[in-house]
């Protein structure tokens, strides 16, 4: 049974064999195709979390499992996890990624922004954080993030 | 967008968009993982490659 994955492997070989045309040397274009297949790989390593998956085999963490199992490690596994979990709550976020006007890591920032916020993450504005992703660049969303995990949610949130 | 134009970068991305649109949730994520890996060695080669022209010019 030829599967949708066994087409993509072999559109992924045509085109590592293919007599490329300069303008097929296009990095943007290049990174916004993985950036979604990034995207995507974030959904199925969280629905195979979801199945415990990491369970039946012995790992301590789905992060470790995944880690060992797609060799990579384990920091980046568990940032496809949090991102993978955080996903179904910011569909516009998704979307934006798919038309190209973000990138990964801009979502993973946005993740994982919304995940330190715990259980105040209902006050994360996708609208508005979504602005911010499109318009500045990754830096000033890291330093957010950064002052997040150092002082809490509360002291970044509106008072009153 | 991905998808658009006739050239070996336009048709992997008509195949990644098919693969993104597909029903079957389920996928060896393992494999899947070997073809991202992939995609971002040729990603660093088209970087050097666009790099290089630069260089020429």
């Amino acid at each position: 049974v030829t599967t949708r994955l066994s087409k993509l492997e072999g559109a992924v070989r045509d085109f590592q064999h293919s007599d490329s045309e300069p303008s097929d040397d296009d990095p943007g274009r290049m990174r916004a195709v993985i950036d979604a297949l990034e995207l995507e790989f974030s959904a199925i390593v969280r629905r195979a979390q979801q199945r415990g998956e990491h369970v039946a085999d012995g790992n301590i963490t789905a992060a470790s499992w995944i880690a060992r199992t797609c060799k990579m490690s384990v920091k980046s596994a568990a940032d496809r996890l949090c991102v993978g979990e955080q996903l179904a709550a910011l569909p516009k976020v998704a979307a934006a990624l798919a038309a190209g006007e973000i990138g990964y890591q801009s979502v993973s920032v946005l993740s994982h922004l919304r995940d330190k916020l715990g259980e105040k993450r209902d006050l994360f504005n996708e609208e508005e954080m979504l602005d911010y992703a499109t318009v500045l660049s990754l830096r000033p969303a890291q330093a957010l993030r950064r002052r997040l995990a150092c002082r809490g949610p509360g002291r970044l949130l509106p008072r009153g | 967008m991905l998808g658009e134009g006739g050239t070996a970068l336009s048709e992997f991305e008509a195949a990644a968009r098919r693969f993104l649109e597909r029903q079957e949730r389920q996928v060896d994520m393992e494999a899947y993982r070997e073809i991202t890996d992939a995609l971002k060695v040729e990603l660093a080669l088209a970087i050097a490659a666009a790099d290089e022209g630069k260089a020429d010019l």
